[in-house]
């Protein structure tokens, strides 16, 4: 016994030692968040360093699109896909200690369910009717409709715990995660701290901290100089200039876009809209500010996408055609005020550009750069004429939220309504299959190309400049990934 | 004056005559287009003598307007501060209870440095137009000017010649009109080329932090903030740098030459 | 002195309590609701108010306003800041609730170095420039040095932080480089001048009468009788210093008071702008103090006595 218990003591030493959480990465954030619960949704950076690190859903979606269990240990669901029953898994803590309990789950999916909070997750949820806990440990949801897609929207809800307010949660969260909040030091960083309660696999690195630098020429400076260790959304102008840094192409594709308050003015008239568009020059822009790699979209998804319907033509340069369709609606001469984000030197570019064009035939665009916390408060308050903002559109991504007249008071912050768009979306989300779909989606693209509710600006490339020391990158745009994160030492 | 202030008012001059014959460039400043199309960051090249910025426009042609611009913050700020701040030092003078007020004003617009009560005041106000930039730069100068004709004024009054003045009749405004200012015109004249080598430096600084002239128009600020998001162009930075250098270096040499006592 | 000093240091803190009046009847003047701003920097109205109907939104509102006294007439709420001013209390930022104080003091610190080490610099650099230039007088030497000093006077900090900047990422030495060049040239000018007066003085013909060599006359004795000149330099140098930090802190990336002001100018933070503006004019006025103190300590000539 003794004399074989040292070489079995060692190895027990060599697994721990290896287990250790160890190194510090610093990664970059563009602009504060203005909270850190990805429950209430509304912009994509508090959500991205949260969902996955600090909260877990139930399960997530694997790369063939099936769902592997997370805080769902195991789940069932009925032919028709309307009830769901899931088994909470056992032993779960909570960065504060208390275990993981059904009510949990239950309490959470309550916020999203009819007469909870009106965010954008509860979109796919207006339909839940039922939520009951059954002993021991399992949740039961029942559905009013059969609809597509229902587990990759219950892969998107963190789970919130019941004990903790969602005010101090917007300040300090509390998940089941391998990273707990560790401090937050508004408008220079966010730490996390490897939590070593983790009921699964803990994550490699020891700390996480988010420095928010909203000057990207010192943020590629600091990349540079080995004191950051990522950059998200690098312009291809930056990629040129990425030196030994590695580029990692985003996989989830993200455009840009003008969403028009259609209660202001002569905006309601889609021709002015129409109109609007064709004095932006896309593929000059593309080639002159993007480099090219800016692709060219007409629709909220990428080229590439099912639902993007190949027949519709881009909305072309054409500032002849667009001054006499303003002199025919009646609109010339037209003034719009313009709100962006004033941290985007990008889409001042694009937007000074734009303005100058316009100018030849009449147009004023007046440019209004703001804040970002500003914009989003402008925007959520319907006080715009114009925004631009940047999106992430998935693969047949629903923009239920975006266009269906039900939700002006969410997402649909230009008061865009109109009643085939409104079939076209309710019908998509129930068509299980995908040719039919396909159909009802390319409709859908060319009804929204005709009433442009929003001008799309382009396709993004954009791409992640990363210092070679680290390891283990997926760039997601919702889910930072922090835990796959490693150092080479 | 020397050789140097004899250059430097040369300078200052072509300055101006750049800054007024602007409109003759062939390209608009706000013209993001040449003929050639759309053309974004490009070098110094025969159609753009100093290459585009990055929107496309041409940069010798913002370089001019920039001096525009600067030119007439300069001259703005010039005249109110002499106006505004001979009226504000004469009534310091002439008057006590003005004294008090106009050195209670000059004491708090003092207590904190000029670019910071710029920055400042936006931040409480929002955003500042041209015409408001005008009057924050104004302001200390016009504190600068009326603490010098203050100090002028009241050492007229106190020597024979203002006495003499006082005692043929004249009142001590007219003292003030008709003695003490022409003796104070080198002094001014030395403030008021510090005040174009301060309007001049202010305005690239502000604008560099976005809190000068506000886009898009042109301004020298406004470029060397460009060169500093697109580091690479040299093009954008080496000239604008170069102007502001060389105007603010010549209103320095002029207000020295300007405030030499004669016979050093 | 003391009695001297003192009563300058109270006169400059009465100046700076205008200034914050100033500042905060502008604050009122200004657009927007305090309200709202403070209700979401308290994290009672998140930034998508998907998250609440309007009703609930204009309540939260309006219970804000109650508990931070919001609804009181602007006489008192002003006469509130005033006390709290005195006291050390300059309010809480709107952008996150904090104590306006414990941003000054988190942002301070580099400020202060940069400025410190911006100081030694400036003087070290304007000292030998000055003693050069004297030693010279109307020679080569001192004409060139003439030039580089009025050329750095001239040269604009943005471009000065660009052309540094193309070598490589910015690092602190550089950046108070970038501060201290213009002290340097100022210090320069007006300390060749000073020098020169000084060795023109009966006294220190009387020391090169004695053997002293004119090197030596200039760098002991001169220097020992223009030192209360470069002192009350201090008080002009520290302005300009103070006005190159704002672009230094941008362009380097430093984490201080003067990024501090830039940032919360940009989002409208008035009780931020109000204290981060308020810092400088305390440390304008404090060099102007200790220059004063310095002469006097170094020339008792100079000492006021109750002028």
């Amino acid at each position: 016994m003794r004399r074989r218990a040292p070489p079995l003591f060692l190895l027990l030493v060599a697994c721990a030692r290896t287990r250790t959480p160890h190194g510090e990465v610093r990664l970059h954030l563009e602009a504060e968040p203005p909270h850190l619960n990805p429950l209430l949704g509304g912009d994509a950076v508090g959500i991205r360093i949260t969902l996955g690190d600090v909260y877990e859903p139930l399960w997530r979606m694997d790369d063939q699109g099936v769902p592997a269990p997370v805080l769902a240990a195991s789940f069932t669901r009925s032919p028709d896909d309307r009830e769901w029953t899931f088994v909470v898994r056992d032993r779960v803590k909570w960065h504060d200690g208390r275990p993981l309990v059904p009510e949990d789950v239950a309490e959470t999916l309550k916020r999203l369910a009819p007469g909870g909070l009106q965010v954008p997750l509860a979109a796919d949820f207006d339909d839940l009717e039922l939520i009951e806990i059954v002993e021991p440990r399992s949740v039961r949801l029942r559905f009013r409709e059969t609809r597509v897609g229902r587990d990759r929207s219950l892969a998107r809800v963190p789970i919130l715990p019941s004990h903790v307010p969602l005010e101090t949660l917007a300040r300090a969260p509390v998940g089941t995660g391998p990273f707990a909040f560790e401090g937050w030091d508004r408008w220079r960083e966010i730490r996390f701290r490897n939590f070593a309660g983790y009921w699964g696999r803990p994550a490699h690195l020891a700390r996480v901290v988010y420095r928010i630098i909203s000057d990207r020429a010192n943020a590629r400076a600091q990349l540079r100089a080995g004191q950051l260790d990522l950059l998200m959304g690098a312009s291809p102008a930056e990629v040129a200039e990425a030196g030994d840094a590695k580029v990692v192409p985003y996989e989830m594709p993200t455009f840009s876009a003008v969403v028009w308050n259609l209660e202001r003015g002569k905006l309601g008239d889609p021709r002015v809209r129409r109109a609007l568009g064709q004095l932006l020059d896309r593929p000059t822009i593309s080639r002159e500010v993007f480099g090219g790699r800016a692709r060219l979209w007409t629709g909220p998804w990428s080229p590439d996408d099912p639902a993007t319907d190949p027949a519709v033509p881009a909305l072309a340069f054409d500032p002849a055609r667009a001054k006499a369709a303003l002199a025919e609606a009646g609109a010339a001469p037209l003034r719009v005020t313009l709100l962006y984000p004033a941290s985007s030197r990008q889409s001042e570019r694009v937007l000074t550009i734009w303005k100058a064009d316009a100018a030849r035939v009449g147009v004023e665009l007046v440019l209004d750069p703001q804040p970002f916390d500003e914009v989003l408060r402008r925007t959520a308050g319907r006080d715009f004429d114009g925004v631009a903002l940047s999106y992430p559109s998935e693969r047949e991504q629903e923009f239920y939220d975006f266009f269906h007249s039900s939700r002006v008071s969410v997402r649909n912050n230009g008061g865009f309504s109109d009643p085939e768009v409104d079939r076209l979306l309710d019908e998509i989300r129930t068509t299980v299959d995908p040719s039919a779909r396909h159909a009802l989606e390319h409709r859908l693209h060319k009804r929204l190309a005709e009433l442009q509710p929003l001008t799309i600006l382009f396709g993004d490339f954009r791409a992640a400049l990363v210092s070679p020391r680290l390891q283990g990158l997926k760039v997601d745009l919702f889910d930072a990934g922090a835990r796959n994160l490693e150092v080479r030492r | 004056m020397t050789g140097r202030g004899h250059a430097a008012l040369a300078l200052l001059l072509a300055f101006a005559l750049l800054a007024g014959f602007a409109g003759l460039l062939p390209y608009d400043p706000l013209e993001v287009r040449g003929e050639h199309g759309l053309e974004v960051l490009r070098p110094p090249s025969e159609r753009h003598w100093l290459g585009t910025d990055d929107v496309g426009r041409d940069v010798a042609t913002r370089l001019a307007y920039g001096a525009r611009t600067s030119l007439l913050l300069a001259l703005g700020t010039l005249v109110i501060a002499l106006v505004a701040g001979t009226a504000l030092g004469a009534a310091a003078a002439l008057s006590r209870p003005a004294d008090a007020g106009v050195t209670a004003f000059a004491d708090v617009v003092s207590a904190i440095p000029a670019l910071f009560l710029v920055v400042a005041a936006q931040g409480l106000l929002g955003r500042a137009s041209t015409p408001a930039l005008l009057a924050l730069l104004a302001l200390p100068q016009t504190v600068v000017v009326a603490r010098l004709a203050r100090a002028e004024i009241r050492r007229v009054l106190a020597q024979p010649l203002g006495e003499a003045a006082r005692a043929l009749g004249a009142t001590r405004l007219r003292v003030v009109v008709r003695h003490a200012l022409p003796l104070a015109v080198p002094q001014l004249a030395v403030a008021a080329a510090g005040t174009i080598a301060f309007v001049v430096l202010a305005e690239a600084s502000l604008t560099f932090l976005g809190f000068g002239v506000p886009p898009p128009a042109p301004s020298w600020g406004e470029l060397l903030r460009q060169a500093h998001q697109n580091r690479l162009a040299w093009w954008l930075a080496a000239p604008t740098g170069a102007a502001v250098t060389l105007v603010s270096l010549a209103a320095h040499t002029l207000a020295d030459e300007l405030g030499r006592k004669p016979g050093l | 002195m003391i009695a001297g000093l003192a009563r300058r240091s109270l006169r400059a803190l009465a100046t700076l309590l205008a200034v914050g009046a100033l500042g905060w009847w502008c604050l009122e003047a200004a657009p927007g609701e305090p309200a709202e701003a403070a209700a979401r920097a308290a994290g009672l109205l998140p930034s998508d108010p998907g998250t609440v109907s309007p009703a609930i939104r204009r309540e939260i509102v309006a219970e804000t306003a109650r508990r931070q006294g919001l609804e009181r007439g602007a006489g008192a709420r002003f006469l509130g800041f005033l006390c709290g001013a005195v006291r050390g209390d300059l309010g809480r930022s709107w952008r996150d609730g904090q104590a306006v104080t414990a941003h000054l003091a988190r942002a301070l610190p580099a400020t202060l170095a940069l400025l410190g080490a911006g100081l030694v610099v400036a003087f070290a650099l304007g000292l030998l420039g000055a003693l050069g230039a004297a030693a010279a007088a109307g020679g080569v030497a001192d004409g060139l040095t003439r030039v580089v000093a009025v050329l750095a006077l001239s040269l604009p900090p943005a471009w000065a932080a660009v052309l540094v900047l193309r070598a490589g990422p910015g690092s602190w030495p550089l950046a108070v480089v970038c501060v201290a060049y213009v002290g340097a040239a100022l210090i320069a000018r007006h300390g060749r001048a000073a020098l020169l007066e000084a060795a023109a003085e009966p006294f220190a013909t009387a020391a090169r009468a004695r053997g002293a060599s004119h090197a030596r006359v200039l760098s002991v004795h001169a220097l020992g009788a223009a030192a209360t000149t470069f002192a009350t330099l201090l008080a002009v140098v520290v302005p300009y210093l103070l006005g190159a930090t704002l672009v230094a802190e941008r362009a380097f990336d430093v984490d201080g008071t003067a990024g501090l002001l830039l940032d919360a100018s940009a989002a409208g933070d008035a009780p931020v702008v109000l204290g981060a503006t308020l810092t400088f004019g305390a440390l304008a006025a404090a060099a102007s103090l200790a220059a004063d103190g310095l002469a006097a300590a170094l020339d008792p000539r100079l000492r006021s006595h109750d002028r």
